[in-house]
């Protein structure tokens, strides 16, 4: 279904052919693994950097009921 | 022709938004130049180390309430009226509220400079934190009024012309920046409700001295209210940004349409019932609340997380159709050489850097760690300071042409600018972030205090100092760049021949989502209803215990 946004002038009337690329890919071609990689390596970095700062810097540094 | 052919009364208003934006940007960065050189010991020549409270309170308000909320609504007026595919529906209306917007800021702007003039008998040294104790000139407190109801006139606007346009498209599914647009601006009624409410019921008679006492809790409760939603009133723009036209940029499509309007449901939703995570110190909140909030907070986190993943995924389909492959190789498909890419891209970097540290604010028992350090600025300079400034200013390079008829002016410059900005905030943020672990409180001009030094996880304060310094100093450069290029494209452009202004349509598209997702009502109410289960018992407890006795635990020394 066509949307004002993509039939309106000064807007791409349907799919833009990519300017400066060499093929165009559709949704069912599309498969972002590369998203994985870089979300999947931001999650693990997520995790490594909180559990520093959990275990390094506010487990040792805070104060303790048992201190 | 483009939109300033199509649109002439529009691209009016949206230019007259940006400018006011960017002379608030231009005073505000200056501001933080002299904060960066001063907190540091770098050099204290500018301002006194009294007088450093009304600058800190000019940089916060001018670039995080005033070139925010100008550059919105001149973006937002932009979004709607070439998805509405409408003028505004009343010219005299349209330039009423943003006049409203700029005597607002103008007075809000005379009370923090008159600061710095010696015998003006007038200041509003009260920091972007405005909540009592400090208290400021009423000027102060009824400009930020003026703003803030003249957003909700600009909002009133834009809702306008989408009656106008559904009475014309029954069955239509809401174009997706307008959708965008609607579900910001519903969030921004809901949370600056409460801010309205500080001002106007509680801070404007106390300043003007018709109340002698106030009751500390119960403003700063409204505030924080209005304070974290503040902050997705400033990031969703951004997002706008990158879903609508990052993915063009790119050489790609949008990912998810239905996606984009999930996260924008979210956000609507869960907002503003997160406020109390500002005051996890705070005595007086039930801690009940503040694990709500922490939950709550933790849920939030989610459609910035599907954000990454459909930004980064429709960026990966401009790369792959520009020839990029490989797991990470394709990044380097991506056009590193236009402007307002870069600084969109760069933004998204930065973005998720504070995506850390805010998981880290957002916990309970962690913040307890870098709770009003140095740590903080060094947030909130990656989020609205990079992902939301960065973006604004990248996007500004696209919009030009298509506001002014001109080509972009200093284009080599236009491209150092988000790079030079990105390695400034590098130094300064990560500086920041340390000096917050080492315990730096945040917010006082001399962080130093004798006999006390300060135990530093990583390097040293000295070079953590020159860093801030030294990054301050880049990002002002960078401003310089950024006010060059948009000043010389307003007055020496030459005439545009051929303006990129083309959005391709999402790879999924709106046919592949509910139509719930398009009911307004629905979603108001659930906000709504969150609200009210964050805030009622809470908000009422506070006003009985008398809205201006300071018999409320805890009272001011």
């Amino acid at each position: 279904m066509s949307t004002p946004e993509s039939a309106a002038p000064g807007k791409a009337s349907g799919p833009e052919a990519p300017s400066e690329g060499s093929k165009e890919i559709s949704l069912d071609e599309f498969e972002p693994y590369g998203t994985l990689a870089v979300t999947g390596s931001y999650f693990v970095l997520l995790l490594v950097l909180y559990a520093l700062l959990y275990f390094v810097e506010f487990a040792t540094h805070a104060p303790h009921i048992i201190d | 022709m483009t939109f300033v052919n199509h649109y002439p009364k529009a691209a009016r208003l949206v230019k007259a938004n940006f400018i006011v934006a960017f002379v608030a940007l231009a005073i505000g960065g200056f501001f933080g130049l002299i904060q960066a050189l001063h907190r540091t010991d770098v050099f204290r020549g500018f301002v006194s180390s009294v007088e450093y409270y009304d600058v800190l309170t000019g940089h916060g308000v001018l670039l995080a309430l005033v070139f925010t909320t100008f550059f919105i609504t001149g973006l937002y007026q932009w979004g709607v009226t070439r998805t509405m595919e409408r003028e505004p529906e009343n010219t005299t209306f349209s330039w009423s509220w943003f006049v409203m917007m700029v005597v607002g800021t103008v007075m809000t702007a005379t009370a923090i400079l008159a600061g710095l003039v010696p015998g003006s008998g007038m200041s509003a040294a009260v920091l972007y934190t405005f909540y009592p104790p400090l208290q400021g000139h009423p000027l102060f407190y009824i400009g930020l009024a003026l703003l803030v109801v003249g957003s909700w006139m600009a909002g009133g606007d834009w809702f306008w012309s989408y009656r106008k346009w559904r009475a014309n498209n029954p069955d239509a599914r809401i174009p997706l920046q307008t959708y965008m647009v609607i579900f910001t601006w519903l969030m921004w009624y809901i949370c600056s409700l409460g801010v309205a409410l500080e001002v106007v019921v509680l801070l404007i008679p106390w300043s003007l001295g018709i109340v002698q006492k106030i009751d500390p809790l119960l403003p700063r409760t409204l505030f924080w209210f209005f304070g974290h939603a503040v902050v997705y009133f400033w990031l969703l723009p951004a997002y706008f940004v990158w879903y609508s036209i990052l993915p063009k940029l790119s050489g790609g499509r949008l990912f998810s349409d239905p996606l984009t309007r999930v996260v924008f449901i979210f956000f609507l939703l869960l907002s503003t019932p997160i406020g109390y995570h500002h005051q996890y110190a705070d005595p007086g909140i039930s801690l009940v609340y503040k694990m709500w909030a922490l939950i709550m907070t933790l849920v939030i986190l989610l459609p910035s997380l599907m954000t990454a993943f459909t930004v980064i995924s429709s960026m990966e389909h401009g790369a792959r159709q520009r020839g990029g492959s490989g797991y990470f190789a394709w990044m380097g498909a991506l056009p590193w050489g236009r402007p307002a890419f870069v600084g969109c891209a760069l933004a998204g970097i930065m973005f998720a850097a504070g995506g850390f540290s805010g998981m880290i604010n957002a916990s309970l028992n962690i913040d307890m760690l870098v709770h009003n350090t140095a740590w903080i600025p060094g947030h909130f300079h990656l989020t609205v300071g990079t992902a939301t400034a960065l973006t604004f200013m990248a996007i500004t390079y696209w919009l030009l042409p298509q506001l002014t008829g001109k080509e972009l002016k200093f284009k080599g410059l236009a491209l150092a600018q988000p790079y030079t900005w990105f390695i400034g905030m590098t130094l300064m943020s990560n500086a920041l972030h340390r000096q917050g672990l080492a315990g730096v409180p945040r917010r006082v001009s001399e962080p130093e205090y004798a006999g006390i030094s300060y135990d530093v996880p990583f390097g040293t304060m000295a070079e953590m100092n020159w860093q801030v310094a030294i990054g301050g100093i880049t990002l002002f450069v960078a401003l310089i760049f950024f006010l060059v290029v948009v000043g010389g494209t307003f007055w020496a452009g030459a005439p545009a021949t051929n303006v990129d202004d083309t959005i391709p349509p999402p790879l999924s598209g709106p046919e592949h989502s509910p139509k719930v997702l398009d009911n307004l009502k629905l979603w108001v109410g659930v906000a709504v209803a969150l609200v009210l289960i964050a805030y009622s018992l809470p908000l009422a407890e506070m006003v009985m215990d008398g809205l201006f006795s300071p018999g409320a635990f805890p009272a001011p020394v």
